[in-house]
């Protein structure tokens, strides 16, 4: 680490600093600037919810936040960890031992069954499994009568639910989950979502997810809402009525 | 980890079916060809083993002194020497003491006439054979009824027996060296183990006597001798070789049996390297269809690497899963690989069985453990090979690819600067290893290797290829309108996919094309080497090997006064400045006749008494120049003595004397040398006046009474040469079927990877209103697409080599390069329609797509 890097701060799970993420070539007209500086802590133990319209850059920042893009400049901090020059093995590392994902279509892997895709990180990363910790979460997430099942025998709402299970296992530093309940009905969604809630206030948990319905950003203790590469608000406390005030005063 | 990938293999299992068929194919010819060889070693060994049993010592004729036998390379002089032992010397080792008893092994030309009166078994199929009288001596062994007691009496093989539909007490009419027909009586059936056992030849067993009278074949191939009780075999050899000297090449039971066991397995291993060429072949075009099908799985599977690498797993995992799953791919098609070789060996006794006009011995299939090794080793390491450039591509993908909500077709095959470099220096340096071997000292390796560099070059550039290739190939497809346009855009979509599917067929037609080429100009230049060097009416040839046209049917044409010409050839093997060579004798007026190629010195010196022309191989090889001697002795050994050494001076060298021996002397020279030898053709030109109907009329009465002796007009005498090279030319094709069957297995192994690529595409064409039959049109002319650019590629390089080849080989004769157009032709039209069927299945899949799909499937 050279001394030009901010200092870390060790009570956040991920913060991000003046981050900036142009695509396409600095300088020429195609160049499209994605994150235009945008800082954020994100303390252990919150549930962030970053909310924005289509193109806003909400994507983006979860990429780059994850260490699945590079920034153009600015720095990603995961834990103690500053996510700048680390090479495809440092950054699959951190992967598998600071980081869960949840996506909006599940990824689960077709021929596994829901324990093994359960499994699959501590699997591929060769480490024990917290066995007490596996049943809770099967536990509160219902899905004990469902792990020999493959996907293809599972509703969307168990199929994400062992998806939650799946990022939470490894109790991971920080989860980020990107439109978690974008394929799942309203019931399923609360569901899921009461779930995610509870790990954070209960176990601890870290969650980052991007969304753009506001019902979902009420379950979260705080939101942010990006438009054209920048925070624009800052909300705590999220209500589905504050967050859509919130969005009006950006359609305005 | 582990099950992660076992259950990815199930999954894909359907996937990678036909890739597994593919490389099962591939290691069923190499194993099969192994099965076949090692069942053919098996059965010789034991064919020689019948000969050696029970013998304690060998006499054999003396070793041909070739110097220059070893470290020359299938070059002149090859051919050994057959020598015989003469007859006193049996009657020598029966004196010996410590011999019990002594025969002599006697064979030489006879053939049976079948019921039209035609030689049975035709050129070199048929032997008489002396049958010992004591049954100690087991090279021939009687299976049923008795030895021939009579000079009229004979045994034949059971195979012979069988084919003719004979039986004990059947009357046969049989034809020895004399060429006279002659009646026998069938006693008994025998089975002989011979040298030429390989031949599968037709054996008819005489008395010692009478099979020396009718094969006019005095001397003894070997002499077997059984001790007496008591006698070490080592000791015997010993003093049997004192008392006979330099005479024979003595050696004990034992050594014999080693000896000709070596020969057996040196013969069939000669034999194991040519089929195991075409088997390489058929596991490198399998090798391109895994390839091509690794390819495209990790493509089509990159969501899902793109998840396990965003869950953790490393780059290293990633390149571990895709070659576990090539591993137990290898596996599982290596071991129907070695069950389909099995096969392939019974379908190689059936082929070489047929190429060569006879059965071939037979035992019971061998399957070795080598076998059972190199089968394996050869599919899982091919397979694995061939899946380490898409694992270590699958290790490329980045882990965001898993949050991307539509998986994007990957357009690959892009001009890359390194990929052009690559290509341009691969074929430029191939193409100066070939330029700079053409021409007088061709290295046929060396050419080998260029050739196959520039082929690997050639496929590196050819996803360049495939955009013009297809513009221009797809014209024709207009007539199907849209459906037409669509299939030819699909090909382009994917150019290094296209590439190295019909990349595995251009191997296949490439060789095909090459051999077409090659054999095309080999008759071409026999067509005008025979018009230009021998422009007679009539050739006089014999249907037996090892007998020759009686020279009284010579002498008496030239009575008739209706030829002008009566050229003899004649030929033998004897030994020239102490080394072994072919020797031709002529009628010295034929040379001049013939435009033979004169390098230095002139033909019109040739024809007195010790007067020779040489090839200018055989100058360099003796390193000899016109006017100086060479010395030649040997020949044929009479009851007595062979011929004393004779001098010779060369009067002319020439480039090419065509299909006669490189040392030439006249008819009058060679007949001493070689008594009793009549010619092996005869060349005639009708007199001026006397018309072609009557010269061959008087011809016919000539040679009637000689059923061996055949005439034919100069035209049949070039066709039937055409057809001996056409039978090569099968053979060579049905070796390299299997290759070309891969490379089709690898077209619709592609075209169902990308059916099921295309789902959701196929589905939206459906909504759009495209008709069910339209879409397996549209999937058929893709098939043919890439069908037809593979054979035009395939024959291009085909038609480059070979013109290379036939430029190489000019020295040898080849002078003419004719491309068989309309054979091509066929050759990519038959390709173009394996290709549709190709996509019978795949287009079947395609047209089955439900339109809803379009909307469905998401990811």
């Amino acid at each position: 680490m050279t001394a030009s890097q901010p200092k870390i701060q060790n009570d956040n799970a991920v913060a991000t600093y003046n981050a900036v993420k142009i695509y396409g070539k600095i300088g020429s007209e195609s160049a499209v600037t994605a994150l235009n500086g945008v800082s954020l802590e994100v303390p252990l133990g919150q549930f962030l919810a970053v909310m924005g319209p289509s193109g806003s850059g909400k994507s983006t920042l979860l990429h780059c936040m994850a260490g699945l893009d590079d920034l153009t400049s600015g720095n990603v901090i995961i834990g103690s960890t500053n996510l700048n020059g680390l090479s495809d093995r440092q950054l699959t590392r951190l992967r598998r031992n600071s980081i869960g994902f949840m996506f909006q279509s599940f990824n689960l892997l077709p021929t596994l069954t829901a324990e093994q895709n359960i499994r699959l990180p501590s699997d591929l990363a060769g480490s024990s499994v917290d066995e007490k910790w596996f049943n809770t979460l099967i536990d509160l997430l219902g899905i004990g009568d469902r792990l020999k099942h493959r996907p293809s025998e599972l509703s969307g709402g168990q199929q994400q639910r062992v998806a939650a299970a799946r990022a939470l296992l490894s109790k991971p530093t920080v989860v980020f989950a990107d439109e978690p309940t974008g394929n799942l009905d309203s019931k399923a969604g609360a569901l899921l979502l009461g779930f995610l809630r509870s790990s954070v206030h209960e176990h601890g948990q870290t969650i980052v997810m991007v969304t753009h319905d506001p019902n979902a950003a009420s379950f979260a203790d705080k939101a942010v809402l990006l438009a054209d590469g920048q925070i624009i608000h800052s909300i705590e406390s999220p209500t589905q009525k504050s967050v859509l005030e919130a969005l009006e005063t950006l359609g305005a | 980890m582990l099950t992660t990938i076992l259950s990815s293999i199930r999954a894909h299992a359907g996937r990678l079916f036909a890739s597994a068929l593919a490389i099962s194919l591939g290691v069923a010819f190499a194993v099969g060809t192994l099965i076949f060889t090692d069942t053919l070693k098996v059965a010789m060994i034991q064919s020689f083993a019948q000969g050696d049993q029970g013998i304690d010592v060998a006499v054999l004729p003396p070793q041909a002194t070739t110097p220059n036998q070893s470290g020359h390379g299938g070059g002149d002089g090859e051919s050994k020497i057959i020598h015989y032992l003469a007859p006193g010397i049996l009657t020598q080792v029966q004196g010996i003491s410590g011999v019990k008893s002594a025969s002599g092994q006697l064979i030489g030309p006879a053939v049976i006439l079948d019921k039209a009166g035609h030689p049975y078994g035709g050129r070199g199929n048929s032997f008489g054979v002396g049958v010992p009288s004591d049954p100690s001596f087991k090279w021939i062994k009687v299976l049923s009824g008795t030895r021939p007691n009579t000079s009229s009496q004979v045994d034949l093989d059971s195979n012979t027996v069988a084919t003719l539909g004979l039986n004990i007490g059947s009357t046969i009419t049989v034809v020895g060296k004399s060429g006279l027909p002659q009646k026998f009586q069938v006693v008994g059936i025998i089975s002989v183990g011979l040298t030429q056992a390989f031949n599968g030849s037709s054996i008819i067993g005489f008395t010692p006597s009478e099979a020396a009278s009718v094969t006019g074949q005095a001397g003894f191939r070997e002499i077997d001798v059984i001790a007496a009780p008591g006698v070490d075999q080592t000791i015997l050899s010993n003093r049997i070789a004192s008392i006979l000297g330099p005479n024979a090449t003595v050696e004990t039971g034992a050594t014999k049996t080693f000896n000709d066991e070596n020969a057996v397995i040196k013969r069939a291993n000669a034999i194991e390297n040519a089929l195991l060429t075409f088997a390489v072949i058929a596991i490198l075009v399998a090798s391109i269809v895994i390839a091509n099908t690794f390819r495209v799985l990790v493509t089509q599977r990159s969501r899902e690497l793109a998840l396990l690498r965003c869950l953790g797993a490393t780059r290293n995992q990633v390149f571990k899963a895709i070659i576990s799953e090539s591993f137990a791919t290898g596996v599982v098609a290596s071991g129907i690989g070695l069950a389909l070789g099995v096969l392939v060996a019974i379908g190689l006794h059936g082929i070489f069985g047929a190429f060569r006009g006879g059965g071939i011995p037979s035992a019971p299939i061998q399957v070795t453990v080598r076998t059972f090794i190199i089968g394996i080793l050869v599919g899982v390491v091919t397979t694995m090979a061939a899946s380490v450039l898409p694992a270590r591509n699958a290790t490329r993908v980045s882990p965001l690819q898993a949050l991307h909500h539509h998986s994007d077709t990957s357009f690959g095959g892009a001009l890359t600067v390194k990929r052009l470099a690559t290509s341009v220096s691969l074929i430029a340096v191939g193409v100066l290893i070939i330029v700079t071997n053409l021409g007088a000292n061709a290295s046929l390796p060396l050419i080998a290797v260029g050739g196959a560099l520039a082929f690997v070059g050639l496929l590196i550039f050819a996803p360049l290829l495939v955009r013009p290739v297809m513009t221009v190939l797809g014209i024709p497809t207009r007539i199907f309108g849209t459906t037409g346009k669509l299939a030819t855009l699909n090909t382009i979509r994917n150019p290094s996919r296209t590439a190295s599917t019909s990349a595995a067929l251009t191997i296949g037609l490439a060789l095909i094309s090459l051999f077409s080429v090659i054999s095309s100009s080999l008759n071409a230049s026999i067509d005008s080497t025979i018009a230009k060097n021998f422009p007679f009416d009539f050739v006089v040839t014999t249907a037996l090997r090892g007998t020759t046209v009686p020279s009284s049917i010579a002498t008496s044409a030239n009575k008739t006064n209706l030829f002008k010409y009566v050229n003899e050839v004649r030929s033998g093997q004897a030994i020239v400045n102490g080394k072994s060579q072919d020797i031709s004798g002529v009628t010295p007026v034929l040379l001049s006749q013939s435009q033979l190629m004169i390098t230095s010195g002139s033909l019109a010196n040739f024809g007195a008494s010790g007067t020779a022309v040489i090839s200018t191989s055989l100058a360099k090889n003796l390193h000899v120049k016109v006017g100086e001697p060479i010395t030649i002795s040997g020949g044929l050994s009479t009851a007595t003595a062979l011929p004393p050494p004779s001098t010779s001076t060369v009067v002319a060298i020439s480039n090419n004397l065509a299909f006669l021996s490189n040392l030439v002397i006249p008819v009058t020279d060679f007949a001493p040398r070689f008594p009793g030898v009549g010619d092996d053709e005869l060349f005639l030109t009708a007199m001026p006046g006397v018309t072609l109907v009557q010269a061959r009329a008087q011809l016919q009465k000539e040679i009637d009474p000689y059923p061996l002796v055949t005439s034919q007009d100069i035209g049949t005498f070039e066709s039937n040469l055409s057809n001996k090279i056409g039978q090569i030319l099968a053979l060579f094709t049905a070796l390299l079927a299997l290759a070309l069957l891969i490379s089709f297995i690898g077209i619709a192994n592609t075209l169902t990877l990308s059916v099921v690529e295309r789902t959701r595409e196929l589905g939206l064409l459906r909504a759009l209103g495209l008709t069910r039959p339209q879409v397996a049109y549209m999937l058929a002319l893709e098939g043919m697409l890439l069908a037809v650019m593979g054979a035009v590629l395939g024959v291009a390089i085909g038609i480059a080599a070979s013109w290379g080849i036939v430029l190489v080989l000019n020295a040898q004769g080849v002078t003419v390069f004719s491309v068989p157009i309309s054979l091509l032709i066929v050759d990519v039209v038959v390709a173009a329609l394996a290709g549709i069927l190709a996509s019978l299945i795949p287009a079947r899949r395609a047209a089955n797509t439900a339109p809803v799909v379009a909307l469905a499937i998401e990811e």
